[in-house]
């Protein structure tokens, strides 16, 4: 069963998520900020990760960084309201699935996933 | 020979440069030759057969030397063709008294008889017509108009009270001695109004002021020139007393005038600057010429009283007097005048200056206050563009849960079995999402009305309220730096503009973080006092110099690194709350100690 990491501050966000996707037959983990969205990385190997960028407790794109030197080769979609020129730059940096800006249908966003986590939806 | 090269030559020190050459050493000659005289004088070595002889001869060899000297600077190519005719001139009339003294030793000694009137008076009589011009021909530092008229009333001052002086001291006694010979009285008058028209030359050339490069020689000649004058009305003088000696003390006058001219002529051709005593004496000798029409003045009328208490005998010889009082008086109340209208036109003209100084004052004070306002502006609308993409995010995060939770009611709804307990974890979810965007939207549309500040009643609370809510955005970017709320929720009432106020709390938060470049903690506080609502800012920062408290405020001032900060943003808070009839205030202990930023507002008034 693939694990996905939500690293979203949206609380309300993060308990839809983890419905859907338990709902949709995944394991969810979620982390309200950079800090403990990276403890969760370090202690529990994940198949994808979705990143908000804009988090007090270190930012998306610090906590990218961190992601990137601990598991180089997780999934990564980013998911963002907005993202400004510098966060641009640095993300060019490691490589990720893909950008999403919020809001997102929930259902482009399972769709999304499952491909980045390479489940052929029938 | 020149200066340079004399100052090896082992001669004292104390004999200034432009002594230091042959010339030099002949006047050093001649001045212990002068010495000898003085001497000779006291002690009449020789008997009184000899003082005729001696006091006749002796003035010969240092007049001879000076007229020498002087035409020797009158033939010194270098010089200008205005100073050398000037020399010219000096020249002839020192020669002119060697020519005299010589006739008048050859009559005296050789034939024996009384040698007044004669013709060596001719001679004697030429050094006044010769002087004068030798004067008038030094170049003097150009006049304007109203100088000219000044400087013609004190020259006539001086002129006035001096000819009263010499009027009834010389010209009436030595006339009145000298009745029935017409002759006598004629010469006996002659010398003491030449001896007025040299002195009005040198008044003259003091009160314009001879060109620098000439002064240390001219002065020296002028001092040359009073103790020639000195001599004359003290020989007149006793002349009438008939208490005159050939050889006497009198004497020594003229010759010591002589020697003085001759110095003058030596030190003329070195037009190098005047040495430090040079200096000196010309700054005396001015601060004496500025006090000369009050002396004259005084000397005037104090020749007046004088008369008066002697009981006014004498006919012309008071006479005289009373038009010379009329005179000066007329001379006195003239340059008054000329002096109340020069005074009223420099204080018209400072008058216009300082009006038209306040008016650029004023007009550099407009330009300054519109280019501030448009600073002003453009900080506000620096501050709108990061807030809006502060709104950006904070709105599409509860559009985001909306969404989510809309699109998986309906996924719910669609299934087999729709369970409607399942169903209601959604709804408040939409509910606080959709109330969290609306109070975004709600705090933007305050803060994005016009720049006038539109001045309500408000609960401050709230308006703290949305302040943070606006910053939320930026308040996340402060990784290492925390902060703390202590809000008191019973806030009263203030008037003020909500969108303004919410930028003084982002300026002054925005400050406290950007002191604190290590983190650290910002307190934002509010509290009720009596004097109104209290907002107050305090961080664990980098804190203010005790010097830079009074600037803090000040547009432009900022010790943030170039390009990092307006200068503008406290001074913007200030501009703020003087609107608000608010008050800031701020509190460091120093440097490294933090700083507090406190904000009061006046409770709104009753209703």
């Amino acid at each position: 069963m693939p694990k996905i990491l939500l690293i979203d501050d949206d609380a309300d966000f993060r308990l839809l998520f983890e419905r859907k996707f338990t709902d949709l037959g995944h394991e969810v983990l979620t982390a309200a900020d950079g800090v403990r969205g990276l403890q969760v990385v370090m202690e529990t190997p994940v198949d994808l990760i979705l990143l908000d960028l804009n988090m007090p407790h270190r930012g998306g794109v610090e906590t990218l960084r961190f992601i990137r030197a601990v598991n180089l080769d997780v999934p990564v979609i980013i998911l963002t309201g907005l993202m400004d020129e510098a966060a641009q730059a640095q993300i060019k940096e490691w490589p990720v699935k893909n950008i999403v800006y919020k809001p997102v249908r929930i259902k482009d966003l399972v769709a999304l996933v499952e491909k980045a986590l390479g489940i052929a939806h029938a | 020979m020149n200066a340079n090269q004399a100052k090896a030559d082992g001669l004292p020190r104390y004999i200034p440069h432009w002594l230091r050459n042959p010339w030099g050493i002949l006047a050093g000659v001649a001045t212990l030759y002068i010495l000898l005289y003085y001497a000779w004088t006291y002690f009449h070595w020789g008997g009184d057969d000899a003082i005729i002889f001696i006091g006749d001869l002796s003035p010969l060899p240092v007049s001879l030397f000076a007229s020498l000297a002087a035409w020797r600077v009158a033939a010194d190519p270098r010089l200008d063709r205005r100073l050398r005719q000037a020399w010219l001139f000096l020249g002839l009339c020192v020669f002119s008294q060697f020519i005299a003294d010589a006739i008048w030793s050859y009559i005296e000694i050789v034939l024996q008889v009384d040698a007044f009137p004669s013709a060596a008076d001719i001679f004697y009589l030429l050094f006044y017509p010769m002087a004068l011009i030798g004067l008038v021909s030094f170049r003097e530092a150009p006049l304007s108009q109203g100088d000219r008229l000044k400087f013609a009333l004190d020259l006539s001052i001086v002129m006035i009270a001096a000819w009263m002086l010499i009027w009834y001291f010389i010209i009436v006694p030595t006339a009145a001695a000298n009745e029935g010979d017409l002759l006598s009285q004629v010469l006996a008058a002659a010398y003491p109004i030449g001896d007025l028209v040299v002195l009005g030359g040198i008044v003259a050339l003091l009160f314009r002021r001879p060109e620098g490069a000439t002064r240390a020689a001219l002065l020296i000649f002028l001092a040359g020139l009073l103790v020639f004058i000195a001599g004359d009305l003290l020989y007149g003088y006793t002349s009438l007393l008939e208490t005159y000696e050939t050889g006497g003390w009198i004497d020594l006058t003229w010759i010591t005038a002589y020697l003085l001219f001759a110095f003058a002529a030596l030190r003329q051709p070195y037009l190098s600057e005047a040495t430090a005593a040079e200096e000196g004496w010309e700054r005396v000798t001015e601060r004496l010429t500025l006090t000369l029409p009050f002396l004259a003045i005084g000397l005037g009328y104090g020749l007046l009283i004088f008369v008066s208490l002697q009981g006014f005998t004498g006919g012309a010889q008071v006479q005289g007097l009373f038009i010379g009082a009329a005179l000066l008086t007329a001379a006195v109340i003239g340059r008054q005048m000329v002096t109340l209208r020069e005074n009223a036109r420099l204080n018209a003209e400072l008058q216009a200056f300082s009006a038209e100084l306040e008016q650029r004052v004023a007009l550099r004070t407009e330009e300054l206050r519109k280019s501030q306002d448009a600073l002003f502006a453009s900080q506000k609308l620096a501050s709108v563009g990061t807030l809006a993409a502060g709104v950006v995010h904070e709105v599409s995060n509860p559009l985001n849960t909306i969404l989510a939770a809309a699109d998986s009611l309906e996924a719910k709804l669609e299934e087999p079995t729709v369970d409607p307990e399942g169903l209601k974890f959604y709804i408040p979810i939409i509910n606080r999402a959709a109330w969290h965007a609306a109070r975004i939207v709600q705090a933007l549309r305050t803060y994005s009305r016009g720049s006038a500040p539109e001045l309500t009643r408000q609960n401050l609370a709230e308006v703290v309220d949305d302040a943070l809510l606006l910053m939320g955005y930026q308040l996340k970017k402060w990784d290492n730096v925390k902060l703390v709320t202590e809000l008191d929720l019973d806030l009263p009432e203030v008037v003020c503009d909500r969108n303004q106020i919410a930028q003084v709390m982002i300026n002054l938060l925005n400050n406290a973080r950007d002191a604190m470049a290590d983190g650290g903690t910002v307190t934002l506080r509010t509290r009720h006092t009596p004097e109104g609502a209290v907002i107050e800012v305090a961080d664990q920062g980098m804190g203010i110099a005790p010097e830079a408290v009074s600037k803090i405020f000040d547009p432009f001032f900022t010790t943030k690194g170039i390009g990092r900060g307006s200068g503008l943003g406290l001074s913007i808070v200030t501009g703020i709350l003087r609107a608000h009839n608010g008050t800031i205030q701020v509190h460091s202990d120093g440097l490294g100690q933090g700083a507090t930023f406190t904000v009061t507002l006046p409770p709104a008034a009753e209703e």
